[in-house]
């Protein structure tokens, strides 16, 4: 099992075998450096700031506790260090809570005859407009969708990750991808 | 039913639904052609997500991180650190002290003295009486060996001191495989 593998490279590389945390790094490096790319848009920025999760979680490798997985547990070191990063850069915190009464009616209606994005889109311009649309998503709205999405992680794990209910989870990955699938009705 | 709401419609798609309201809406998509239009939409924009392309790291990226390693802190590293501080602590102290006696606080640095001495003592004496407490157990222990030793050698008549050492050595052999296999095992389970 993926997760066992990754205990006992945890353990090796506490027992000082740098061959073990180079394997987790090889790893978990596409993962972490796709994460920051969605989030932060630059390649070099996203470069620097996996590489330092990777230096953190090394740091930190004897905190550890296997009750959780390392993919959860790596991602909560990306995902504080990307909130350091929004603080550091002042960028302004947007608030993600719709008015839960208007949240309530928008997810119990159904839209009435929108078009459908297999009619309006092939698939090579959908792929390249969700990803414009991507980066226009508000942050904390983009984390959650990219978790869910591009590091397909399950609702639980995101949970973990961030620290957030699972209902909270749910509604967020379901804004986020409504909110983007409203940008592609804007042609 | 009533048309099924998106977040029903998503959780669907993604099998996140229990068996009972999947067959609920199985049902209620048999009827309404608005539905299925709904769910065949979704379900080419989930897709289409999980097509998107992946971001690559460079080559040689993890040799980059590698080369970055900090020194690995183990609770052996930190317990030495932390003796270390206090070590340092404590000689920054006396050499105050010291220093101090020179000068007109000369009464207070001799009290302080005087206290961090009582104090070596009683850490000195405590751990002399450990020490004592531990070579009595280990005095203990030799008797309790003697005894046990006189009984196999009357057990075990002439000649036969031998098939003791062999009684003796099978479990004291077991005990010390099952601790040198132990952390083998662990790393063989995943």
């Amino acid at each position: 099992m993926a997760a066992e593998e990754d205990r006992t490279l945890v353990r090796r590389s506490l027992r000082g075998e740098r061959q073990a945390f180079e394997m987790l790094v090889r790893k978990y490096q596409q993962p972490v450096f796709n994460y920051f790319g969605r989030m932060v848009q630059e390649r070099e920025l996203s470069l620097d700031l996996t590489q330092e999760v990777f230096l953190r979680a090394y740091a930190a490798l004897h905190t550890y506790q296997e009750k959780f997985q390392f993919s959860t547990w790596l991602f909560r070191i990306a995902s504080n260090l990307l909130i350091d990063h929004w603080r550091k850069k002042k960028l302004p915190l947007v608030s993600i809570d719709p008015n839960p009464e208007e949240e309530e009616q928008q997810l119990r209606q159904l839209p009435d005859q929108e078009p459908a994005v297999s009619e309006s889109y092939e698939r090579k311009e959908l792929l390249k407009k969700i990803e414009q649309a991507i980066a226009q998503l508000p942050e904390s709205l983009r984390e959650l969708f990219v978790l869910r999405h591009m590091n397909d992680f399950s609702y639980e794990e995101i949970a973990t990750i961030k620290h957030l209910p699972l209902g909270t989870v749910k509604n967020r990955v379901f804004q986020a991808r409504e909110w983007l699938r409203a940008r592609l009705e804007e042609k | 039913m009533n048309c099924p709401n998106l977040i029903e419609i998503y959780a669907y798609l993604e099998q996140e639904l229990p068996a009972e309201d999947r067959l609920r809406i199985e049902e209620h998509l048999e009827a309404c052609p608005g539905c299925r239009r709904l769910l065949a939409d979704r379900r080419f924009y989930l897709e289409s997500l999980a097509g998107l392309p992946s971001l690559e790291p460079p080559p040689d990226f993890t040799d980059r991180v590698m080369s970055e390693l900090p020194p690995l802190k183990s609770p052996a590293r930190l317990w030495l650190g932390l003796a270390g501080g206090l070590y340092l602590l404590f000689s920054l102290l006396v050499a105050g002290l010291a220093l101090g006696t020179r000068t007109a606080l000369f009464p207070v640095c001799l009290k302080i003295f005087k206290g961090l001495f009582n104090l070596a003592a009683d850490f000195s004496s405590l751990i002399i009486r450990l020490i004592q407490q531990a070579y009595g157990i280990i005095k203990g222990l030799r008797i309790f060996l003697g005894v046990v030793a006189g009984l196999l050698t009357d057990i075990f008549p002439a000649g036969g001191l031998g098939l003791a050492a062999l009684v003796l050595a099978v479990p004291l052999s077991l005990v010390l495989f099952w601790l040198l296999l132990r952390p083998a095992k662990i790393l063989s389970r995943s």
